[in-house]
């Protein structure tokens, strides 16, 4: 990290040395292709987005004039009855993942930290896992958790349960499986990063400790967890913006269901627009997550900045 | 935490816990595709069972060569998107200063982070007005946008690393800028643009939210969106499913046996440093 912010400095000051002659305001033109394109396909359809959540839409006039109907999609949106649940429900998910991705990305970093042959191929099926595309996943996940499916079936066979549960169709136990497969699918980069974090925790720094008879746990309390604070900040930041998008995990496994019982604040969004048609009401919805976003990416940025300085 | 050559007991056990609850499912995966419907879910077949193509087969003549071509189209005219847009924009974001590099940078960070159920509905609206819905190219286009600035933010180092002096030697053997650009800075930075256009890949191959709300005609599905709607033939023919999964693994399981290293290096350097 130091060393990055070396690079960066020295970088910085090359190319005030050579910029000013060698990229001249002509070199602007390479942000061009970049520019337009996130303007056109990005930018304005937030922009558009943000009218939307406040006109009357729906499939009639999905193409043609939209008039603008005030704070009527905000109250409808928040006066279903089962809006607060799903308010609820992101949260629950979010903080699942974030403490089941953080503690067990750490845990699993200080087990493959030793660089041996059993920690190399289990860190490979790790991110395999991290690779695997979320639809994969949650099919795989589903079938794994079907009434007769494997879980239940090895469950029984070593007799914790007597009969098997039905992890996807109860409501609460539905929020807490997607929340944990979802960690399940982070814990790997999670364990990549602070990986490469311990390693670079100096070891004359770990020996000294240990020679002041600090041991085990306590040097991973009291000295690794600290260092290692900067990290672990960023990460759970962008851990917490992951959950709260996740959406195809959620569309494969259980669709929302049953009931509203695991729809999340972006699934609702998608749900309101495509399955019921309002339009309006689904803008309303998918603004609010954005919000939230900007919101949490405002403080990623600013821990990052801090970390850089 | 002292040794860090030998295997302890604790890291042992810790290391068979973490297979068994990573590499268990996805032999679960593999095996089910191979299975017979009657062998699914019998616990005598659970490691033991008479393998069989016949879920491969039925996923084939199921039409899976079409959805395959489609998802093919996709995530390729995604990768050609991202990389004639990107490519160049990270390369000026690398080599300018000033409010409108700080500017843009943040602005990407935080437009990475919007989530795809955000610009669904706007970009639905859009590309109903350019005519684009229904078609393969339309949800290209979409799946770029999401995933543009991202890559460009993975790429700006690439570039950043290559010495500004090799440029300068090039400029007085009078290069022109755009030569510089396409014979020098490209060819050194290739590793870095191919990691993007087989992160791009992978993650077009894999997306189905644009697929299934901008296509109208399940004809037009890419595989990912079969399998996310779950359609077979049958009801849930689970062996099914898990062949379709299976090919839909298979681009990133190649990927990941040639460019693991490549991958988790790039990847790590570009979130979180």
């Amino acid at each position: 990290m130091v060393t990055a912010a070396a690079d960066r400095v020295a970088t910085r000051r090359a190319r005030q040395r050579a910029g000013s002659t060698l990229f001249g305001p002509k070199t602007m033109l390479f942000l061009l292709p970049g520019a337009i394109y996130l303007a056109v396909l990005s930018v304005y359809p937030l922009i558009d987005l943000f009218r939307t959540a406040f006109s009357d839409v729906t499939a009639e006039n999905l193409l043609g004039e939209r008039p603008f109907n005030g704070l009527d999609n905000m109250w409808r949106v928040i006066d279903d009855p089962s809006f607060g649940h799903v308010v609820l429900q992101t949260l629950a998910i979010v903080v699942i993942v974030l403490v089941v991705g953080l503690a067990g990305g750490f845990a699993a970093a200080l087990v493959l930290r030793p660089r041996t042959r059993l920690s190399g191929v289990t860190l490979g099926a790790m991110v395999f896992v991290w690779t695997l595309p979320a639809v994969v996943a949650g099919n795989l996940w589903k079938f794994l958790l079907e009434s007769g499916g494997p879980v239940n079936s090895v469950l029984l066979w070593l007799h914790l349960i007597e009969q098997p549960i039905p992890w996807l169709a109860n409501g609460t136990l539905a929020i807490v499986v997607l929340g944990l497969v979802n960690a399940w699918m982070v814990v790997p980069f999670c364990a990549l990063v602070l990986r490469a974090a311990l390693l670079d925790v100096s070891q004359e720094l770990l020996e000294a400790a240990a020679l002041d008879g600090a041991a085990g746990w306590k040097v991973t309390r009291h000295i690794v967890l600290p260092l290692l604070r900067p990290v672990i900040s960023i990460l759970g930041v962008l851990v917490v913006i992951n959950a709260f998008r996740s959406f195809d995990l959620i569309f494969v496994m259980t669709s929302g269901g049953p009931g509203t019982s695991t729809t999340t604040l972006p699934y609702l969004g998608y749900q309101q627009a495509f399955k019921f048609y309002e339009f309006g009401q689904g803008s309303f919805t998918a603004t609010l997550s954005l919000v939230i976003v900007l919101f949490l990416s405002a403080v990623y940025l600013r821990m990052n900045r801090r970390e850089q300085a | 935490m002292t040794d860090a050559k030998r295997n302890t007991p604790v890291t042992v056990l810790s290391c068979v816990l973490l297979l068994a609850v990573y590499a268990l499912p996805l032999y679960w995966l593999l095996a089910t595709s191979f299975k017979s419907l009657k062998d699914v879910f019998a616990g005598s077949a659970a490691v033991i069972f008479k393998p069989t193509l016949q879920a491969y087969i039925d996923v084939w003549n199921g039409g899976f060569a079409t959805s395959a071509l489609n998802s093919v189209i996709i995530a390729v005219s995604t990768t050609v998107i991202v990389l004639v847009v990107a490519v160049p924009t990270s390369y000026g974001l690398a080599r300018l200063n000033g409010a409108i590099v700080t500017g843009g940078l943040a602005a990407l960070i935080i437009l990475q982070m919007v989530p795809a159920t955000s610009t669904l509905i706007p970009l639905n609206r859009l590309l109903a007005q350019w005519g684009l819905t229904g078609n393969l190219y339309g949800v290209a286009l979409a799946i770029a946008a999401t995933n543009l600035p991202f890559s460009m933010l993975l790429l700006r180092p690439f570039f950043t690393g290559v010495p500004i002096a090799i440029e300068e030697a090039a400029a007085s053997d009078g290069a022109s800028r755009w030569q510089r650009f396409v014979k020098i800075v490209l060819p050194i930075t290739r590793n870095g643009i191919a990691t993007v256009a087989t992160l791009t890949f992978i993650g077009a191959w894999g997306e189905f939210l644009y697929a299934i709300t901008f296509l109208n005609d399940p004809g037009q599905y890419p595989v990912s969106a079969l399998l996310a709607q779950q359609m077979s033939s049958y009801g849930v023919n689970w062996p099914g499913l898990m062949a379709v999964s299976v090919l839909v693994s298979v681009p990133t399981v190649l990927i990941y046996l040639f460019g693991q290293r490549l991958l988790v290096g790039g990847i790590t350097m570009g979130s979180v440093r």
